[in-house]
């Protein structure tokens, strides 16, 4: 059996991996996580012959380390398996809410904290906002190196990746502050939310902000930081209904995007509500609310 | 010979048989059954919604790798339908919806036949096309069915033409003459709705082989002798060369009461030489789904000043899509139910079913019913605003009772309704509709009236009985989950044997042994099928009792069946064992066996009322008494249901436990309908909801247990005096919760679903 | 490339494309048709199996990634004699209908349970996400696994 006709491959390392989506022929090959996004592009339409590339043998993406105080997270990781591992940290509570609420059971076993990231097209990743919030940075391996990148341009850059490159890692840095991370959703459970807000705030021992990061999903096609709302909540204490007057007045800074779920005037309207609740959650002392 | 048995030993929560197999995955769904020697087929659909097709080329398909056979509109130029021929199985010159099948194919593998189907070259000359109700009936608006003329009438004497399909009409006193009055305050609304999926879990599926010069057909249906009627029609061979079976079907709620994908299997099977096996994907299942239809309901009342109802107008568009079918049919029923519930002076129902270039709809439990409830029972709220009277009096005072003449001048018999209504609020006393919930949350609730009806027809039975003393029963029904095959059907044999519902085997659809059969659904399994069975059991019976009454010495009319045993009446233990009878009868007689049939009765209505009726007149009403209680966020507009009670009208109970089921099960697909499942069909004439990822049922989260009570007792011509039991939970959700989140948030609610979008743009007074 | 793995006890290998998902093989190949293809995204849990100890939706699985894996569909759940303590309670409670949903229903229920015998009627709801039913309403499959709650035995496998 020549290359050419291997059609699923099952590389050890990195190295090993980057080497096979480097040939991409006589098919485009796509690495593989959890898969639950790529068995879905016979629904979307899209080409399905092509190489998978599983990195599920690749031993350093499945572990969750301490690094410095900050935690890196191999791509591989599970959002079940990352919901247990992260601590009691408060600033991990958004991140550990949204690895905890997102999809279904069965699906969070499956899906990776990589593959959250790398779905392009999917417009309501709930991994995603949390690790914006958090100031995560992401390593990217190719050929021709390792680069790190924060979140954000990692999202920008995400339609023109080269073939030859893997996310390896997930950093989050060490935790400060507190963390929130509320979803919106037209049922209980059980789909993808319309609307979310991660929220990460630190504050100065006399209650104001020092820090503050929003992130949004789902609300434009892209997830994306909200930060004229940062900058007008900044230097002020945390309080949930001045956030939310606050997040009403700003709309106009973000163009919330019409779907078959929701039209962008709903989710307009339900952004300071959930603003307020995600800041409500971030001052409750102890249990954070539902995974709802 | 009367069936001389006491009804109540027929009642018991008899276990299904079919629940161990389900549970360890072994039981075999149509879609189970297909093996190796099997083809596989898939439809070539239109990608377009109205076009002239000005080529469609299959050669390059048909040499492709594991091809077998193709078919297009050459293997079946044929019309059928309901009520109107109107409808070919495949688009020949003319595309009138997107799906629309053009061709289907069959390869060794589902992968070839796909990539054959890709092969095949369309090309189209695309006609604007008209997409909703006021586009198809605006002056002008192109034909969907420029021929509509020269379609044969199946059912005559309705009023078609251009793009209305089907009207029916009903016309009782004078409506002018009490609109006219002074003394009345007349109030009007319209309401519309949009379509609902069954999303049965398994789709639409069949496998067809040809042997011996005739088509077996084994297929997930609800009618298997309407598959039978339509694939003979369809492929020009008598009706007596189509055998259908049927396995267990994994859910129909109405999506299989109709013939679908059988004809093409069929005719792959013939043309291939082989068994062909078609199943819809589920995207093809979201899409090109027979779907409870989109309408809009415009009713006008005139209230006289002790609150009687002296005149109901009301005209009612519903859309049935590309072809006819169902809706033809259903035009029928907002009679019954739009034009139900309540006294009316008079009346005058306009139904049009309306031609649109959109996937045919069809029929989904309780059909129109649903939405006509809504519609009525929003509008009896909006009066009973306008007149300043309670809700709830309103509905007592003026709910239909016995004597009182319906909207086709029937006479219903027995007090129903206001009993129902009385039980209700007796158990659950009203403190308030409106007003706020602890957390600040707008609090709603309402209580709602409904009246559905039993479809009979035609059903025909057998009666088999074995020499260990069991019974075969052989019908046409067909179990699609509410167990009434597992369940109903074999305690009333059982009772009327005096044997233990196990020892009743109950076969499984086969159109070859058992006569015709209207089809299962429309609470009409227990009911006509029932009583078919009843019949069948009177001929066992009548037969049994002359031979034990000669083995006993005594007289026929001194006997009773029970507990396996012919006995003298009032002294157990005396006669013998039913396999001794038995074994006697086959030296005599030969081997037992009794037939029954059952059709409509055939209530009548008041002469000249209604036109363009398939049913004139109720045999079998069902009510149902509906009341709930929600809190609705005023942002969000998630509405989350407090509690939901029913009081259902079911003659005799006789699974207790399978109606909780029904009851339970029916309530939460009306509360999908109501507030979390839409339809939407974007500018192409496409369905935007292509999977469970868009379209959104109830999960475990959204639901509560439904309170219920059974009413007994009321008149019917069931077997036992039980009426079907399965349908009519669905049917008055959405007029509850629409009713009560109008009393939550006071704004009038006139269109369904109620999603939590929907109910915010109510809320902030934008336009929907 | 040969995948091998164990599926209900036995040993497997598979030499077809890696790619196509195990709910396509599980019906197709090995003709094991509990497991229903009824959206194919994820959202439904007809196709609920076992992967390794946990409930998976085997659409989404693609046959390259089981090498080496323990695998156990609905048949290998529970025998003619004697049904597992989940399967039972549905059977004593008559919840059944259609019965499309049920095989994942106990897939979900007896991976759950095992893990929680005294769960509240919210956390069996949770659990229930990724499990649809168009036919009960789901209540009385609720009313049936609160039954098993306080239960003599735990929940366990019988295994054939």
């Amino acid at each position: 059996m020549t290359q050419s006709d291997v059609v699923f491959h099952r590389p050890e390392t990195i190295a090993a991996a980057l080497s096979i989506l480097a040939s991409a022929a006589p098919r485009p090959a796509i690495p593989l996580a959890g898969g639950t996004w790529i068995m879905r592009a016979a629904l979307r339409g899209e080409d399905t012959d092509k190489t998978f590339v599983s990195l599920a043998n690749i031993a350093s993406l499945h572990g969750i380390e301490n690094t410095g105080g900050g935690l890196t997270i191999g791509a591989m990781v599970s959002h079940a398996a990352l919901a247990q591992a992260l601590g009691a940290d408060p600033a991990h509570d958004g991140l550990r809410m949204a690895c905890a609420a997102s999809a279904n059971p069965a699906i969070r076993h499956r899906a990776t904290i990589g593959g959250n990231l790398c779905s392009d097209g999917f417009m309501a990743p709930d991994l995603v906002p949390a690790l914006m919030a958090l100031g995560a940075m992401v390593t990217l391996q190719a050929p021709s190196g390792e680069r790190r990148l924060p979140i954000a341009d990692f999202l920008r850059g995400r339609g023109a990746r080269p073939a030859a490159e893997i996310l390896t890692h997930v950093h989050l840095p060490p935790p400060r502050g507190t963390a929130a991370h509320a979803r919106a959703l037209l049922r209980q459970a059980g789909e993808y939310p319309v609307a979310v807000v991660s929220v990460l705030a630190g504050c100065r021992d006399d209650g104001t902000c020092q820090s503050l990061r929003i992130a949004l999903s789902a609300v434009e096609p892209a997830p994306r930081r909200w930060e004229t709302l940062e900058n007008a909540l900044l230097d002020r204490p945390l309080d949930p209904e001045a956030a939310r007057d606050a997040a009403q007045a700003r709309i106009q800074d973000l163009h919330p995007r019409d779907g078959v779920d929701a039209s962008g005037w709903y989710r307009a309207r339900l952004l300071p509500q959930l603003v307020q609740r995600a800041f409500a959650d971030l001052t409750r002392p102890t249990a954070k609310g539902d995974p709802q | 010979m009367k069936n001389a048995h006491d009804p109540s030993l027929a009642v018991m929560d008899l276990p299904r048989r079919d629940a161990r197999d389900k549970l360890r995955g072994r039981t075999r769904y149509t879609v189970d059954q297909a093996g190796p020697e099997v083809l596989h087929a898939v439809l070539l659909r239109a990608t377009v919604a109205s076009a002239r097709i000005t080529r469609l080329d299959v050669t390059p398909a048909l040499t492709m790798a594991g091809v077998h056979a193709i078919a297009t509109h050459r293997d079946a130029p044929g019309l059928h339908g309901i009520g109107i021929a109107d409808h070919p199985i495949f688009a020949s010159d003319i595309v009138r919806y997107h799906g629309e099948p053009l061709a289907v194919i069959a390869a060794e593998t589902l992968a070839q036949a796909r990539r054959a189907a890709n092969a095949v070259i369309v090309e189209y000359e695309a006609m604007p096309p008209v997409l909703t109700l006021q586009a198809a009936l605006a002056p002008d608006a192109p034909l969907v069915h420029p021929g509509w003329e020269s379609y044969e009438v199946l059912h005559p004497g309705a009023t078609r033409g251009g793009n209305i399909a089907w009207e029916a009409r009903v016309d009782r006193g004078d409506t002018d003459a009490a609109f006219a009055r002074d003394d009345v305050t007349i109030v009007e609304g319209t309401y519309d709705v949009g379509r609902q999926n069954h999303l049965s879990f398994e789709p639409r599926a069949v496998i067809a082989s040809y042997e011996d010069g005739r088509f077996h057909i084994q297929t997930s249906t609800q009618a298997p002798w309407t598959v039978k009627h339509v694939v003979a029609r369809v492929l020009e061979v008598p009706e007596s060369a189509v055998r259908v079976t049927v396995p267990a079907v994994g859910g129909g709620f109405g999506l299989k009461f109709d013939c679908s994908l059988e004809p093409y299997a069929a005719i792959l099977a013939r043309k291939s030489g082989r068994a062909v096996s078609l199943v819809n994907s589920r995207r093809e299942e979201m899409m090109t789904c027979l779907c409870r239809e989109n309408a809009e309901i415009h009713i006008r009342s005139a209230i006289d000043a002790e609150g009687e109802i002296v005149a109901r107008e009301a005209s009612v568009l519903m859309d049935c899509g590309a072809y006819g079918g169902e809706q033809v049919f259903l035009t029928t029923m907002t009679a019954h139910t739009l034009a139900g519930n309540y006294r009316l002076g008079a009346a005058k129902i306009v139904t049009r079913a309306v031609y649109t270039n959109t996937p045919p709809n069809g029929a989904f439990r309780a059909c129109n019913g649903v939405y006509n409830t809504f519609a009525l029972e929003r509008h009896t709220d909006e009066i009973c605003a306008a007149i300043g009277m309670d809700p709830f009096e309103f509905r007592r005072r003026n709910v239909i009772g016995d004597g009182d003449i319906g909207a086709t001048g029937q006479t219903f018999q027995g007090d129903v309704l206001a009993p129902m209504l009385d039980r209700m609020v007796d158990k659950y006393p009203v403190e308030r509709r409106s007003g706020r919930w602890p957390d600040g949350r707008l609090y709603g609730r309402a209580t709602t009236v409904g009246t559905w009806f039993i479809f009979v027809g035609p059903s025909a039975a057998t009666v088999n009985l074995n020499a260990d003393g069991s019974a075969t029963l052989v019908t046409a029904g067909v179990e699609i989950g509410s167990g009434t095959m597992m369940q109903s059907l074999p305690q009333i044999v059982a009772a009327n044997l005096g044997i233990h519902p196990d020892a009743v085997i109950v076969k499984t659809a086969d159109t070859d042994a058992a006569g015709r059969d209207l089809g299962v659904g429309g609470g009409r399994t227990t009911v006509s099928i029932g009583a078919a069975s009843e019949a069948a059991c009177a001929e066992v019976r009548e037969k049994l009792l002359i031979v034990a009454a000669r083995l006993l010495q005594t007289n026929a009319a001194a006997l009773v069946l029970t507990n396996g045993r012919v006995e003298v009446d009032g002294k157990p233990g005396s006669g013998m064992t039913l396999k001794a009878v038995i074994a006697e009868a086959e030296l005599t007689t030969g081997p037992i066996a009794g037939s029954g049939a059952f059709t409509a009765p055939g209530t009548t209505a008041m002469p000249g009322c209604a036109t363009g009726h398939f049913i004139d007149a109720i045999d079998i009403p069902v009510f149902a008494v509906h009341d709930c209680e929600v809190a609705v966020d005023e942002i969000s507009g998630r509405c989350e249901i407090l509690s939901y009670r029913v009081v259902q009208d079911v003659g005799r109970a006789l699974n207790r436990r399978a109606i909780h089921g029904q009851i339970q099960g029916g309530v939460v697909q009306g509360i999908g309908y109501a507030l979390t499942e839409e339809v939407t069909i974007g500018p192409d004439g496409a369905v935007d909801q292509t999977g469970l990822e868009s379209y959104r049922v109830p999960l475990a989260g959204d639901v509560l247990p439904i309170d219920f009570e059974l009413y007994e007792g009321a008149p019917s011509l069931g077997p036992l005096g039980t009426k079907g039991a399965g349908e009519v939970p669905i049917l008055n959700v959405a007029a509850s919760l629409a009713c009560a989140i109008a009393n939550a948030t006071g704004k009038p609610v006139a269109s369904l679903p109620m999603t939590p979008e929907r109910i915010a743009t109510l809320i902030a007074g934008e336009a929907l | 490339m040969t995948v091998s793995f164990t599926l209900n006890g036995r040993a497997r290998s598979f030499s077809g494309d890696p790619r196509a998902s195990l709910l396509e093989v599980l019906r197709d190949t090995y003709r094991l048709t509990g497991a229903k293809e009824v959206c194919g995204e994820g959202f439904c849990g007809a196709c609920m199996v076992r992967i390794d100890g946990h409930p998976a939706t085997a659409c989404l699985v693609p046959m390259g990634t089981l090498e080496g894996s323990d695998l156990r569909t609905i048949e290998g759940i529970g025998t003619e004699a004697e049904l597992n303590p989940v399967q039972q309670a549905f059977v004593d409670f008559d919840v059944v209908q259609c019965g499309m949903c049920f095989p994942g229903m106990v897939m979900t229920l007896t991976h759950f349970m095992k893990d929680n015998p005294h769960p509240t009627r919210e956390a069996v709801k949770s659990a229930l996400t990724g499990n649809i039913c168009r036919c009960t309403g789901y209540e009385r499959i609720i009313d049936a696994v609160m039954s098993l709650s306080g239960a003599a035995h735990p929940v366990t496998e019988v295994q054939p």
